[in-house]
This record gives structure tokens, C-alpha cells and sequence, in this order.
């Protein structure tokens, strides 16, 4: 039934229209970048923090109540902490940083710092606090990442997916022959350019872990695209398929049952580490999740499409060439 | 196979998978074996999951708001302290309006007023420093080759870098990649003559540093210029050898000592001198010294950061200390999964599926730690690699299933249904393992965290082939022998025993 519903999305120039369609999809991802910035994702995105630092007999004793503490005074203050960091020295000294935006206002920023510390101090002056002679100091600053994913790991990721595509395009080759090698040279290619897409289009937060989801299914999406060549190549040399055009081979050879079934098996685990696991992962589940969609999309939509393309240009070419009655000398020698 | 044997083997090969994954995944037991500690809690993870090391740097001339607020505290206890005497009191007094003379507040840091805030902001030479100082570190932790690092440019005049958990030699990466300053060669304590003459620098006698191993060493591999070339054979028969060390040549950055080459360390007619020379196992340790000595050659910096204040800090993951916890929560319903849905789906076969897929788990999870032990840290896409090759495992098992039940649907019996099976399916499975493999070969090109996820991707996919191809198979082969009734195995009714029914 899945290769019934797939084999409709099976169409003369539809390779065309998907290959216009993601190159679309790829500027308008760029061009919205550039526009609207890159959403980086925690560790990757400028903040402000508002950081302090206790001695380390506190900190291991009533961290807890010093939290507490802090997010009081935050709400009262009207801002939210992101995250925190919690650290610990050699020394005796211990830091909780709290992260905030990057876009908080500096007045905003110093009135939370001004009342933190004012009622730190207040906490450590009094005999019936947990905090009681804690030495406290709370500070602000802003931060602005230099380590962004550098340009050099973008390029050599790109050209790892480039060499990927080209050894494909190889194996493939050898296995099935150069036409249908086509399909796998241009699957992993899109693969990448679709999830990239989509990751930016829609505003998924963009760690280093984002960058090796793409990668991950790029190279799924080259499995996807390898079994319906597979079929192909195999149907096009059974009786069950002799003398058939290219759209009765191409539509007859869908893996969809396997493809889809190992998809929905990969989405369906990545949706729960992302629903149990924390907001670290669950960003990560989700690119990765886009990931696969998008390779099952190749697999299933274009790579039979780009073949569909392949057989109906070598259906043709063989077509004339017997027409012209053209006959090689070697054959014609044999005759 | 006869089936008492089969079905011994069963019982071993159970046992041993059994006590394999207690090996990686369950926590001590309390009798006996006292130090027993899971692999799966020896990982090396990447920051986000299992936090880091972190440091902030500040130049010469910047303090942090703390220190100074620390500072001035504690003068104003004295100058208001009962206790201290009259002298004491006018002392803490000068040396507090001394303290606010000599340092401006600037967002959360105090700038000196003497070098750093003139005439009312900052200074240009400073910002440029400090500018050109920053890009330069930022590049030397970039060398270094790390999956997962931060470095932030904190209230636009200080430092602050993270490293992950696995970076053992942090605190050594923190204080030297700090360090700027000029590249000088001394014969003993004296500049060679050819760095006194006018406009000549480091730069002009050594080409490279670089990383290097031969047999069990690792070492920094100096590589000289012609003029390097000329200085070592003019020099070289007053050093010492590496045993006595008297008089050697000395590679200091500013005042400090960082490489020593002697003269049985000098090579390739005078043109290549090994230095610090370590075990192959510190090659780590090594390559900081490298990145930081290719850094200097290139990029000779006036500006300095004070290394005194740099503290290294430990942090856990930003996003709660149950980060770790949910993630092998999901992870182990994953493997649940894994185990029950293939026998559900294909019955005694699907038992085959279940051992492929603790196979799996136990060699990934082993090769993962003691593989990539100490260098490569396993991050979020190690894990997806994992999961990959769990779901293909049992994609492909099921595939097979499939293709078996079609040869059995044609009227042959277990035996060839099956042997038909596993021929029919070769090829389709060797196929998809080697786009597999070529896919992570080509992700060695990538550096940092692609290069890791490419260690961790050979791994798994070589894994999931051998477990696929070769592993399930010899199970299979083992369960069918013992099993009693080959038809319920598989769950496969033959048409005419319906009709024998009826």
C-alpha cells in the first residue's frame, strides 16, 4: 500500500522540480540567515550573565537556598535565567552564572545585580539565614562568542559530504552502472541542502551537535537512495519486468515498505529521547528528527524520480538506436 | 548442528551476552567485586551533556569587578576596624585612594587608568591589542582540534574559554594558550647572534613547529630555514647531548623556557630538531606545547594576558546535573524497544534480532570508551550513530524475516526458505553497509567534532555489518538447530496444514 501512495509522487521532470525546489529552499534558508542572524543555540549564542561567586563551604552546604535565592530576587525583578552554569575551584572560591539573552538591557541587568547583592548581603549579615557569613560577590557582564562554528569546519564538512556523494556516485557505479549512479551522486547532496534548510528556515537552535545530525542523515539518506537502486537494478534484469517502460520499472521498484518502516523506527526513537531526555537534547532530537524526514523524502521521492529520469533518457536512446538500425561492427561481424 | 549441542551453545552464548552488558551498563555489585564500574559511566562526554572546565583571562591592566570589590573591602575593614592602629588606618586609606585612582569601572571590569583607560576611554592600542590577542587564542583552541570549546569575549576586554570534561591537561591548556610574547633561540642564557642582528626574528630561522610520533614517542618537530640551517651548524659543536645538557639551545617565549634542543635531537643535516620528547600516551599533552609554539611563530604579540588570575573552574551541564541520567533513560527505552518489538513482530527469529542488537551494544559501547579513551570525547552525534545502527540492525533482520517468509510462500521448505533468504538479501545488506562505511571514511575529512562523530560512526557501522552479515546469522543457525518446531520459529503456517485443519 506505501508504494501505491509513493509511486503517484513518481513523475516525468518531477527530478527538475525537486532539485529548482531545493535550491529555493536552500537561498531563502541563506538569505533569511543573513537577514535575521543565525538562531545559535546555548554555548554558541551571545548572552549577558550575572555571575556570583561564594565560598565554597556555602556552596557545598546551602547551594540549594542560594538558588532559591537568586531566582526570587530574578522574579521579582521581572527576567528569567536560560540556564546557569555551576561551577566549582580548586580554591575556595564557587561561581553560579546565570545566563540571560543577549538583548537584556544594561539598566535591566545592573537593577537585578544591585538587588542581588543587595539582598546576598543582607542574607550573610543575618545570624538566622543558611547563609550567614558567606563572602559574596555578584557581578554582570555581557559575552560575545568568538567560537561560532568556524568557517574551516563548515567548509571541510561540506566537502566531507561533497567526497561522500562522489564515492557513492562510484560504488553505485561499479554495482549498477554509471546511469543510475547519477541518482546517488545527487542524493546526499540534497539530502544536506534540504535539512540545512528547514534547520534555519525554521528557527531550530544551532549548536555543533545540529551540524553532525545533518551529517548522520546525509549519509542515511545515501542508504535510503542505495536499496531502491538495488530493487531497481534487480527488477530491471528479472522476466517479471521485461520489455517494461522506465515509469513501470521505477514505480514497481519503491522500497517504500523498508524505507519508511526504518524511518518511522529512527523518528519514533529520536522523538523519545527528545521527549524524556533534557533541552539540550531535545533540540538536537528535533534537527535530527528533520534530518530524517528529509532523507526518507530522498529515498522515497526524489531518488526514484531522478531514476525515472535516467531510464526514460537510456529507454530513449536505446529506442533510436534501434531505430536507425544502426549496427555495431563487432555485432554485425557476429551476425 | 545436533540439537544438544545447539542448544548448549544457546545457553553459553546467552551467558556470556548476559554478562557482557552487566559489564557495560549495570552498576556495582556489592559483594566481591568492589571496584566495578560500569563502562557506560566512563564515558567522556562533550559539554552540553556532562559540563566542563572553564577560565576566564585577563589582560595586564584589567581586574574582574570581584577582585576589586575584594580589594577594596578589605582596606575599608581596616580603615574602619577598632583594632587597627593610626598607621594602619592612614595606610589602608592611601593605599583605597590609591585603588580608585589607579583603576576605572567598565561594565563588570575595572581598567587601569595608567595604560588602559586614558583620557577618558579606552585606548586604541589596547583595543587593537586585545582585538588581535583574542582572534589569536581563539585559533589556538580551534588547533587543538576539540569537538566541543567555547571562548567568549566577556564585557568586550576579557576571555572566557571552556573546555570539555575529557581535556585532562586543562589546566595546562589554560595557562598556556594564554601566553603571548615574542619567540627568541638562546645559547644557554645568551641570544644567538643571528636574532641581535637588525629586523631578524624567530620566524626568519625556524619554518614550523609540529606535532609528530615515531615509535613510542611523540615530540614537537622543529623544522629550520635556511639561515636556522646555518645557525645549528655553526653552534652545534658547542652543544651538549641530551644526557649531560650543559649547553644547549634554548626556544624561550619571553622570559619563559619552553622547548630545550640539544645535539642529539638535531636531524636531517641540521635541518630538523625534535623537542619534548614525551610517551606516545602524553601525545596530548605534546600537542599543546605545538599549537602554542606554531601560534607564537606566526603571530608575535606585545599584549599579554595576567596568567596569575587564570583559575580553572569546573562546571556541570548547563542544563541540570540530570542531563546524563534522562539521556541513558531514553537511551535504555530505545534498547527496550530493540528487544521487544522484533518478537513481537517475528517471534522466535526475533530473539536472533534481540542478541544482534546486545551484541551491538556491547561492543559500541566498549570500542566507544576504550577506543577513542582520552581523546575523543562521545557527543550527541556518537549517540545518534548508535542509534542508527541499532534501528538498521533490526531494519535489516527484518528484511531478511521478510524475504524468508516470501521464499516459504513459494513452497519450499524452512531450510531452503531460509538459505534462499539470506542469498536473495546478501548483496542489498552489503550494499547498504558500504555506503555506510564510505559515508563515515568521508567524515574523516572534517575536523574537530566530525572527525570524532567519523571515529564513532566507523565504529558503530563496522559493528552493526559484522553483527548483520556474519553474528545473526551463526545465531540463527544455532536457535534453528535447537528449535523443535521450525514452522512456529518463524511463525510461518503453510497453506495446506489450514486446509488439514479444516
Amino acid at each position: 500500500m506505501m508504494n501505491k501512495i509513493f509511486a503517484k509522487t513518481v513523475k516525468k521532470s518531477c527530478a527538475f522540480i525537486l532539485l529548482a525546489a531545493t535550491v529555493v529552499l536552500l537561498a531563502a534558508a541563506i538569505i533569511v540567515s543573513a537577514l535575521c542572524g543565525v538562531n545559535y543555540g546555548a554555548g554558541l549564542e551571545d548572552t549577558t550573565t550575572v555571575s556570583v561567586t561564594v565560598n565554597s563551604f556555602v556552596y557545598k552546604n546551602e547551594r540549594e537556598y542560594l538558588e532559591e535565592t537568586c531566582e526570587s530576587v530574578f522574579a521579582a525583578q521581572g527576567v528569567e535565567a536560560n540556564y546557569v552554569y555551576r561551577s566549582e575551584m580548586s580554591g575556595d572560591e564557587c561561581e553560579l552564572a546565570y545566563v540571560f539573552d543577549a538583548d537584556t538591557e544594561e539598566t535591566k541587568l545592573q537593577a537585578v545585580k544591585v538587588a542581588l547583592a543587595a539582598k546576598l548581603a543582607a542574607e550573610s549579615a543575618n545570624s538566622e539565614s543558611e547563609l550567614n557569613g558567606a563572602i559574596v560577590n555578584v557581578s554582570a557582564s555581557s559575552e560575545t562568542v568568538k567560537s561560532k562554528i568556524a568557517a574551516a569546519r563548515l567548509w571541510r564538512a561540506a566537502i566531507a559530504v561533497a567526497v561522500f556523494a562522489v564515492l557513492a556516485f562510484a560504488y553505485v557505479a561499479i554495482r549498477h552502472g554509471l546511469a543510475l549512479a547519477f541518482a546517488a551522486l545527487l542524493a546526499p547532496i540534497v539530502s544536506t541542502a534540504l535539512s540545512t534548510a528547514v534547520v534555519l528556515l525554521t528557527r531550530i537552535p544551532v549548536t555543533s551537535a545540529t551540524f553532525y545530525a545533518i551529517l548522520v542523515t546525509t549519509i542515511l539518506s545515501g542508504v535510503f537512495t542505495m536499496m531502491f537502486l538495488n530493487k531497481l537494478s534487480g527488477n530491471a534484469k528479472a522476466d517479471a519486468f521485461a520489455g517494461a517502460d522506465a515509469d513501470t520499472l521505477v514505480k514497481g521498484s519503491l522500497s517504500s515498505c523498508w524505507i519508511g518502516w526504518t524511518a518511522i523506527a529512527f523518528g519514533v526513537a529520536l522523538v523519545l529521547l527528545g521527549a524524556i531526555a533534557t533541552t539540550a537534547v531535545r533540540y538536537f532530537a528535533i534537527a535530527s528528527f528533520v534530518g530524517v524526514v528529509m532523507a526518507a523524502f530522498v529515498g522515497l521521492i526524489f531518488a526514484p524520480n531522478c531514476a525515472l529520469e535516467i531510464r526514460t533518457y537510456l529507454d530513449k536512446k536505446s529506442a533510436n538506436k534501434t531505430a536507425s538500425g544502426y549496427v555495431g561492427a563487432k555485432k554485425a561481424d557476429q551476425e | 548442528m545436533g540439537k544438544k549441542k545447539s542448544v548448549a551453545l544457546m545457553v553459553i552464548l546467552t551467558i556470556v551476552i548476559v554478562a557482557l552488558c552487566a559489564l557495560v551498563l549495570f552498576p556495582s555489585v556489592p559483594v566481591g567485586v568492589k571496584d566495578w564500574k560500569p563502562v557506560a559511566s566512563q564515558y567522556d562526554f562533550s559539554t552540553e551533556i556532562d559540563g566542563g572546565y572553564y577560565a576566564y583571562y585577563y589582560p595586564e591592566g584589567v581586574i574582574p569587578e570581584a577582585d576589586y570589590n575584594e580589594e577594596k573591602l578589605g582596606y575599608e575593614e581596616i580603615r574602619d576596624s577598632a583594632n587597627s592602629t593610626a598607621k594602619e588606618k592612614e595606610d589602608a586609606i592611601d593605599d583605597l585612594e590609591k585603588l580608585e585612582k589607579d583603576y576605572q569601572k567598565y561594565k563588570g571590569l575595572y581598567l587601569s587608568t595608567e595604560d588602559v583607560w586614558v583620557n577618558g576611554e579606552v585606548s586604541d592600542e589596547f583595543a587593537a591589542g586585545f582585538k588581535k590577542a583574542a582572534d589569536e587564542i581563539a585559533k589556538r583552541y580551534e588547533a587543538k582540534g576539540y569537538a566541543d570549546y567555547r571562548v567568549a569575549v566577556v564585557d568586550d576586554y576579557a576571555l572566557r574559554v571552556e573546555l570539555p570534561r575529557v581535556e585532562n591537561n586543562y589546566a595546562s591548556v589554560f595557562s598556556m594558550f594564554a601566553m603571548t610574547g615574542e619567540l627568541s633561540i638562546t645559547l644557554g642564557e645568551e641570544v644567538v647572534e643571528e636574532l641581535k642582528e637588525d629586523g631578524v626574528k624567530a620566524k626568519d630561522l625556524i619554518e614550523s613547529f609540529s606535532l609528530d610520533t615515531k615509535y613510542d614517542a611523540a615530540f614537537v618537530k622543529v623544522k629550520f630555514t635556511d639561515k636556522g640551517k646555518a645557525m645549528i651548524e655553526r653552534v652545534k659543536e658547542e652543544l651538549s647531548d641530551s644526557n649531560t645538557a650543559t649547553t644547549a639551545l634554548h626556544i624561550k617565549l619571553g622570559e619563559q623556557d619552553l622547548a630545550i634542543i640539544y645535539s642529539d635531537w638535531i636531524l636531517d643535516n641540521n635541518r630538523v630538531a625534535r623537542v619534548l620528547p614525551y610517551q606516545k600516551e602524553y601525545k596530548d599533552a605534546v600537542e599543546i606545547y605545538s599549537v602554542l609554539l606554531s601560534s607564537v611563530l606566526e603571530n608575535e604579540m606585545d599584549f599579554a594576558f595576567d596568567t596569575s588570575r587564570i583559575e580553572a573552574r569546573s562546571f556541570s551541564s548547563v542544563y541540570g546535573e540530570n542531563t546524563l541520567t534522562l539521556l541513558y533513560i531514553a537511551l535504555g527505552v530505545a534498547i527496550l524497544a530493540a528487544i521487544i518489538l522484533p518478537i513481537i513482530k517475528m517471534g522466535r527469529f526475533g530473539v536472533v534480532s534481540v542478541y544482534g542488537s546486545l551484541s551491538f551494544l556491547i561492543v559500541v559501547g566498549i570500542c566507544f570508551k576504550y577506543i577513542t579513551a582520552g581523546v575523543f570525547e562521545l557527543t550527541l552525534g556518537g549517540i545518534l550513530m548508535f542509534l542508527l545502527g541499532l534501528v538498521l540492525i533490526n531494519a535489516v533482520q527484518a528484511y531478511i524475516y521478510r524475504a524468508i517468509k516470501k521464499e516459504f510462500q513459494q513452497g519450499k521448505t524452512i531450510a531452503s526458505a531460509v538459505k534462499g533468504g539470506y542469498k536473495k538479501t546478501l548483496w542489498a545488506v552489503v550494499d547498504m553497509y558500504a555506503i555506510l562505511l564510505l559515508g563515515a571514511l568521508a567524515l574523516l575529512i572534517g575536523v574537530g567534532g566530525v572527525q570524532t562523530l567519523a571515529i564513532h560512526a566507523l565504529v558503530a557501522v563496522v559493528t552493526a555489518a559484522f553483527c548483520n552479515l556474519l553474528w545473526a546469522r551463526c545465531i540463527n543457525y544455532v536457535f534453528l538447530s535447537a528449535s523443535k518446531n521450525q514452522f512456529k520459529y518463524f511463525r510461518f503456517v503453510r497453506e495446506e496444514d489450514d486446509d488439514d485443519d479444516e
